[in-house]
């Protein structure tokens, strides 16, 4: 469905071993951010952080090891964790009957309200990217009447 | 394009949306029959998504009938393609991660 992000990926590694690489801090730091705080237990609050786009908080939400995670993270760094402004971000493990393991991810959650754009400005440039080609997109057949 | 995200926010309005993808053309009444609703609340919902962009209708005697319109829907992937190309780069960070820890 539209508003949502999925991914399906196979790996060779085992289950354990790619549920480490996504709960464990210091692997999380080899593939998605550059430093991350990170504690596989619901409710817990930690952040990932780049350094050319800042630190994103999030807040994980469930966890059934070494099967599901799931956290929220909000798109305004450097600022505390707002659920209302975050996107859903739930992982499923599944052992394949081949061996090694399917990793599905599912990011859900996008908004484009206005409280939503008001954070805007604190997103990343990554975004800001995008931001400029909403505004290319809008432009044809929206164009302001000459006054 | 908030509206087509307000549109698609509520799982009656997704039903509709499916529904007409799936059997095309309907009438308020075909609509309202699965959804154990009365006209008047499927009629809201359907406003909504004619705000929206995501259906046209036309009359046929007295019956509105409705057609789905995807560009909306369309718009919210193409919105959605760079967040979902970025997943794209940290997965495949993942698996090179994975994989090298493997050969060692």
């Amino acid at each position: 469905m539209s508003g949502v992000i999925t991914r399906a990926l196979e790996f060779s590694s085992d289950i354990e071993r790619v549920w480490k690489a996504l709960t464990d801090p210091s692997e999380i730091a080899k593939w998605f951010s550059d430093r991350a705080e990170f504690d596989p237990t619901p409710g817990s609050l930690g952040w990932l952080e780049w350094d050319e786009h800042g630190r994103y908080p999030l807040r994980v939400e469930a966890v059934e090891p070494p099967h599901r995670i799931s956290w929220s993270w909000s798109h305004n760094p450097g600022h505390e964790f707002d659920p209302e402004n975050s996107t859903l971000v739930e992982w499923t493990l599944s052992e394949r009957e081949e061996g090694g393991t399917l990793l599905e991810l599912r990011e859900s959650g996008f908004r484009t309200d206005a409280a939503y754009q008001e954070n805007q400005r604190g997103w990343t440039a990554e975004l800001g990217e995008l931001a400029e080609l909403l505004e290319g997109r809008s432009i044809p057949g929206s164009k302001p009447a000459p006054r | 394009m908030s509206d087509t995200f307000l549109a698609i926010s509520d799982p009656t309005r997704r039903r509709i949306l499916n529904r007409l993808r799936t059997q095309g053309s309907l009438s308020v009444t075909d609509l309202s029959e699965p959804l154990s609703m009365t006209r008047q609340a499927v009629t809201k919902h359907l406003d909504v998504l004619e705000r929206a962009g995501l259906l046209e209708y036309r009359r046929q005697g007295r019956k509105r009938i409705h057609r789905l319109k995807a560009q909306p829907l369309e718009d919210v992937a193409d919105w959605l393609a760079p967040y979902a190309a970025a997943w794209d780069r940290r997965l495949s960070r993942l698996q090179t991660h994975l994989e090298e820890d493997d050969s060692t």
